[in-house]
């Protein structure tokens, strides 16, 4: 049940010797190879060799996602240029991308990791893997393609888009588990709905690994329901390999993430102090397994909690929760802070809403929620449309605590998306 | 045709619906015989018809991107004199019909004129309306 046991189960004393091992090398080749880093350690006067457990690592400089832009291209290189083996940016849409450079040990062990990822959810040698993530500068097809092959499945390399062409290869060649957004997901289910093809008879497609969006456990449940398989959440950044930095398992409880490779922090956002086991706050990694470019406490801007409980499946690393949000995508309405999941997890717990929904800000004191309707619960009754128009805007004024403008709107209105959904349209001039 | 079947298709309130409802049932060679439009403070309605071909208006406005429906509906004639109405709207009341929604409706050799009307038990009403002598749709 494990791909890699001894790794898997290591157990709490080991782990934290392997950590502290590890960040110390980490620590070193910083030091010794990325004048940034050696300013920053300088400036607070910590040495490597002062590196004498994982606990030392609230001495360490952080590393922003600026820290990342101001070094572009190859500031944060810790090894020479011809031992680098790839580049892949990180969305650049406000300014400058982020260049991330991997060694042929860095692309071993990324791959590792997510073959371990995909095992733990029951994926095997014979499985029929189509990927259905962007191929190209972004790591999340790319890191999961080659954990795939690592564990012997048979790669379909499709990318995302082309959704007829996508439902043709699963029916030609049978495949047996997809990566995809839930978005996508949720816009296949609708493609396939139209076209007549029940996905639970007419497809082999058991399993979808749905990461890239956060996304609520609501939507998880409309994607399983819909497709007729289970979904794995799968977290993962470009900053940290990409995907498989934390994964769901056979139990669906929370994302493991592999603790020899990463070390976890949840910290206030605003404060960087750390907040008790199980309290929510922004993920900050630190990569403990990485050549070409180490990075020290990485402000992910993600939010999540650690669970502290032991997971039934055995694995030793502990797990986060699925992500809360963003810390940027919060915005706030009358005063009120406000995630974007929030809002998504009461639309998708209500019946006679459909998958796509629009969140459009248009001054400080108001907000839209655009929102299609599932075309079977229309009955030609128009009372039914309008208790169904107060039951999203009171449970959403409930959650959310301000009370929002609802609109209902005909499925297939808003624009569909074929890859990562804009789900927050705001207009407001400052 | 046994039952009267209306066509009902959701419609947000935005500038040219009905234009683009129309001209899809135009184009499938669909005869409207009767409309009405509801529509609500909230932004959207619905817009409801009697066709002459109500399955085949059903699947083509679906095809063309439509949420629509069909259900039934009740046809009572209505007499040509003043008053006509009224008999009709006091037996309902007197029965406790409630109305949801209704319109007039000519039927196709254009000498009957019909209230139509959207009960909550259609049987019911039905069976109710016909004791008190009232003549419903198809006759």
């Amino acid at each position: 049940m494990y791909w890699n046991k001894e790794a898997e189960t290591i157990d709490a004393a080991s782990l934290r010797e392997l950590q502290t091992e590890r960040l110390r090398k980490t620590v070193e080749s910083l030091y010794e190879n990325v004048p940034f880093y050696r300013k920053k350690l300088d400036s607070t006067g910590v040495k490597p060799s002062d590196i004498k457990s994982t606990a030392d690592i609230r001495r360490l400089p952080f590393t922003t996602r600026e820290d990342l832009r101001e070094n572009f291209p190859d500031g944060l290189l810790a090894v020479k240029k011809e031992q680098v083996v790839r580049l892949h940016t990180s969305s650049g849409t406000t300014g400058k991308p982020k260049a991330i450079f991997f060694s042929q040990h860095d692309i071993d062990t990324a791959s590792e990791l997510v073959a371990r990822c995909l095992y733990m959810t029951g994926l095997r040698k014979g499985d029929i893997f189509q990927n259905m993530m962007t191929y190209g500068l972004f790591t999340g097809a790319l890191m999961l393609h080659y954990g795939a092959e690592k564990l012997g499945c048979l790669v379909i390399p499709a990318g995302p888009g082309n959704t007829a062409r996508q439902i043709s290869l699963m029916q030609d060649f049978g495949t047996t588990a997809i990566h995809i957004t839930p978005s996508y997901a949720l816009y296949l289910a609708s493609v396939l709905q139209k076209q007549g093809i029940d996905p639970k008879k007419d497809l082999k497609v058991r399993k979808a690994y749905v990461g890239a969006e956060p996304y609520t456990e609501e939507t998880r449940k409309k994607i399983e329901t819909l497709l007729g398989l289970d979904a794995y959440n799968c977290y993962g950044l470009s900053e940290m390999n990409g995907p498989g930095v934390a994964f769901e398992c056979e139990y669906k409880n929370g994302l493991h993430i592999w603790e020899d490779n990463f070390i976890i922090e949840i910290l206030d956002p605003v404060t960087g102090e750390p907040v008790p086991d199980g309290s929510n706050g922004e993920l900050v990694l630190t990569t403990l397994n990485r050549e070409a470019m180490p990075i020290l406490r990485y402000r992910t801007k993600d939010l999540t909690r650690v669970l502290t409980e032991q997971c039934p499946c055995g694995r030793t690393h502990r797990r986060i929760h699925s992500i809360l949000g963003r810390a940027d995508d919060m915005f706030i309405i009358k005063g009120v802070n406000i995630y974007p999941q929030e809002i998504e997890r009461v639309l998708m717990s209500i019946k006679g809403v459909a998958e796509n929904y629009q969140i459009h800000l248009e001054s400080l004191d108001s907000i839209t929620i655009k929102v299609e309707i599932d075309s079977n619960m229309f009955d030609g009754r128009i009372e039914h449309l309008v208790s169904l128009r107060n039951e999203i805007t009171e449970k959403l004024k409930h959650e959310i605590l301000v009370k929002p403008n609802v609109e209902l709107l005909e499925p297939g209105t808003l624009p569909i998306s074929e890859g990562k959904a804009v789900r927050v349209i705001d207009t407001r001039t400052m | 045709m046994n039952a009267l079947r209306q066509l009902s298709v959701f419609a947000e309130n935005k500038p040219g619906k009905i234009e683009k409802i129309t001209k899809t049932l135009a184009d499938a060679g669909i005869n409207i015989l009767a409309i009405s439009i509801t529509t609500t403070t909230e932004g959207f309605g619905a817009i409801k018809f009697i066709v002459d071909n109500s399955d085949l208006a059903l699947s083509t406005l679906k095809q063309n991107g439509f949420t629509a429906t069909l259900n039934e509906v009740l046809g009572i004639r209505l007499q040509d004199k003043p008053g006509g109405l009224y008999n009709v709207t006091s037996l309902l009341t007197k029965n406790s019909i409630n109305i949801e929604n209704a319109h007039v409706f000519v039927d196709g050799h254009r000498d009957k004129a019909y209230l139509l009307v959207e009960v909550d038990d259609i049987e019911d009403a039905r069976q109710r309306l016909r004791k008190e002598g009232i003549v419903l749709y198809p006759e």
